[in-house]
């Protein structure tokens, strides 16, 4: 390899600040990774819209009150889940409604709470994540929430799988799907408090739902989805937070730049559902045809 | 003390049942899907649950696995349903229509689900559950089409997958929704005969059919339901009458099933 291109590959590793940066975005990616790709399957990823949104008043109070962020995303990630389950039985108002209503509220509710906080410099480190300044509790709350989310998944993930799938066929084998929705939620609630250290609230949907929708235009076994997922997400770590080293852009916004230039490649040369896939068989059929 | 519970097993009649419901109900709101049904399902028969769309086999069949809300009780094989289907006794064969076809996996991985109740916590298949997933593929013609993508699968392809993932779990009672639905003849034929070969090993079979063709050669017994209501149930001959069938099927008009309702 050029041994200039490896330095410029190996330089920015070199400062403290862009090996921590590296390390919450790879951890933080790949439980939002592996998560996505159910949210993606089953068809919620508004859910994971509206929970990584309703977790700011819990960050804000938690930051009043000087406690991890992560208990306060956690409390308020979980309670949004609740209320959104609760207004749609409540009122029968239809699933997407009722998730509009919540999270824009809690949504507006933690931008009034940190309105009326003495700093705001750290309103914009929530909303957009300040991954080239973590401190070391940050660090440790990822790794610990992040590393439990991964665990759990992966050891559930062929019951999740086959709730997504045939929950019929889960509850008749005595599995309980209600319980394993609530992991998952109970899930998306952690990820989402380990994503918005990497890119902020605003983009850790981004983070939710791009890798697994990347994934499944080339995947057609929940293993190698999964793997997918992940290894596009590496790789749009990597390759995001070099890009911000190098240019001096947004970090959070070159990593979901990254993942969005995946999807839009595996949308054109994906094998299951790709364009270019579809036109040579769309050619070869009218070949045939003719 | 022991020995009277055994005494009281013995004495209970619906052990010999594959499904024993009392004044089963099922209410969507205020919406009643089903009504008062009581009727014992024999183990070791093939049942057709029969009617129009809306006429409540669905939601009997929900009702019968706990997956809805409902009134009444039920009892599977003299157990408690939750009994039953923790002891992997039930295998349920979901409609067309509830399955995302999309979905990533094959038709292999669709089989070895219904070996999960005997896994381990990771779900790792041991060799005597690779076994009985390859005969069951087997068994429905399908060990080619393993690999496969299960929505690349034609429709009667399909339904052969669900029904194999039942076989692959071996459980006593099969709850079938519409199998025969969009179902090609020689996929239809493949399913009659595992479900015949079920019943010669005394397993319990209940199919919820929307129309009547096949429905006497197949079944042991007819559960004949209109507007979430059991019209009567017994032996094809006896239950398919020209007067129910017409009353179960209306004339070909709504308002005359209306009028009939009102009636009933």
């Amino acid at each position: 390899m050029d041994a200039t291109l490896l330095d410029a590959l190996t330089a920015p590793f070199a400062y403290g600040f862009m090996q921590r940066a590296m390390l919450v975005t790879l951890v933080a990616s790949i439980a939002c990774a592996l998560l996505s790709t159910w949210l993606v399957q089953m068809g919620w990823s508004l859910m994971g819209d509206a929970v990584s949104h309703a977790v700011l008043p819990g960050v804000a109070i938690a930051y009043i009150l000087g406690l991890p962020f992560a208990l306060g995303a956690a409390a308020f990630g979980i309670g949004a889940v609740a209320l959104i389950g609760g207004v749609r039985a409540a009122t029968r108002i239809k699933a997407d409604a009722a998730i509009g209503v919540v999270f824009t509220t809690l949504f507006a509710l933690g931008l009034v709470i940190v309105s009326v906080t003495p700093s705001d410099t750290d309103l914009q480190h929530i909303l957009f994540g300040n991954v080239l300044g973590v401190s070391d509790a940050d660090i440790a709350q990822v790794l610990i929430v992040g590393g439990i989310v991964c665990v759990a998944l992966l050891v559930l993930r062929r019951d999740l799988t086959l709730v997504a799938f045939d929950p019929g066929h889960a509850h008749a084998i005595g599995l309980r799907p209600r319980l394993l929705h609530a992991v998952l939620l109970g899930a998306l609630a952690l990820t989402v408090v380990t994503a918005l250290q990497a890119v902020g609230i605003i983009l850790v949907v981004a983070m939710l739902v791009i890798p697994g929708a990347t994934a499944a235009l080339i995947a057609v076994r929940w293993d190698a989805l999964l793997a997918w997922s992940v290894g596009i997400t590496v790789v749009a770590a990597l390759a995001g937070l070099m890009a911000a080293f190098w240019l001096d852009i947004s970090p959070g916004g070159a990593v979901v730049l990254t993942q969005g230039l995946a999807f839009g490649l595996a949308l054109l040369f994906g094998p299951r559902r790709g364009l270019a896939m579809r036109w040579s068989r769309a050619r070869r059929h009218a070949l045939h045809g003719g | 003390m022991s020995g009277a519970d055994a005494l009281e097993r013995m004495r209970d009649p619906s052990a010999h049942d594959a499904i024993v419901a009392e004044g089963l109900g099922v209410h969507y709101g205020e919406v009643r899907a089903l009504a008062d049904v009581t009727v014992r399902i024999r183990a070791g028969e093939i049942t057709g649950l029969v009617g129009v769309n809306g006429s409540g086999k669905s939601s009997m069949l929900a009702a019968v696995l706990e997956r809805v809300p409902h009134t009444g009780s039920v009892r599977i094989l003299g157990r408690s349903p939750a009994q039953a289907r923790r002891a992997g006794l039930v295998a349920s064969v979901p409609q067309a229509e509830a399955v995302d076809w999309d979905f990533p996996v094959t038709v292999r991985d669709v089989v070895t689900t219904g070996r999960y109740g005997r896994m381990g916590l990771l779900r790792i298949p041991r060799p005597a559950d690779r076994a009985a997933v390859a005969e069951a593929l087997e068994l429905l013609g399908l060990a080619h089409l393993a690999d496969r993508q299960i929505g690349e699968l034609s429709g009667g392809q399909r339904k052969r997958a669900f029904v194999a993932r039942a076989i692959a779990q071996d459980a006593e009672l099969l709850l079938l929704d519409e199998p025969f639905a969009g179902v090609d003849r020689s996929s239809e034929a493949a399913i009659v005969e595992v479900l015949q070969g079920l019943r010669e090993r005394a397993r319990s079979v209940v199919i919820v059919h929307h129309d009547l063709s096949g429905v006497a050669e197949l079944v042991d017994r007819v559960l004949l339901l209109q507007r979430g209501r059991l019209l009567h149930h017994g032996p094809p001959a006896e239950t398919l009458t020209p007067e129910r069938i017409a009353e179960a099927f209306g004339a070909g008009r709504a308002s005359g099933r209306v009028d009939r309702a009102g009636e009933a």
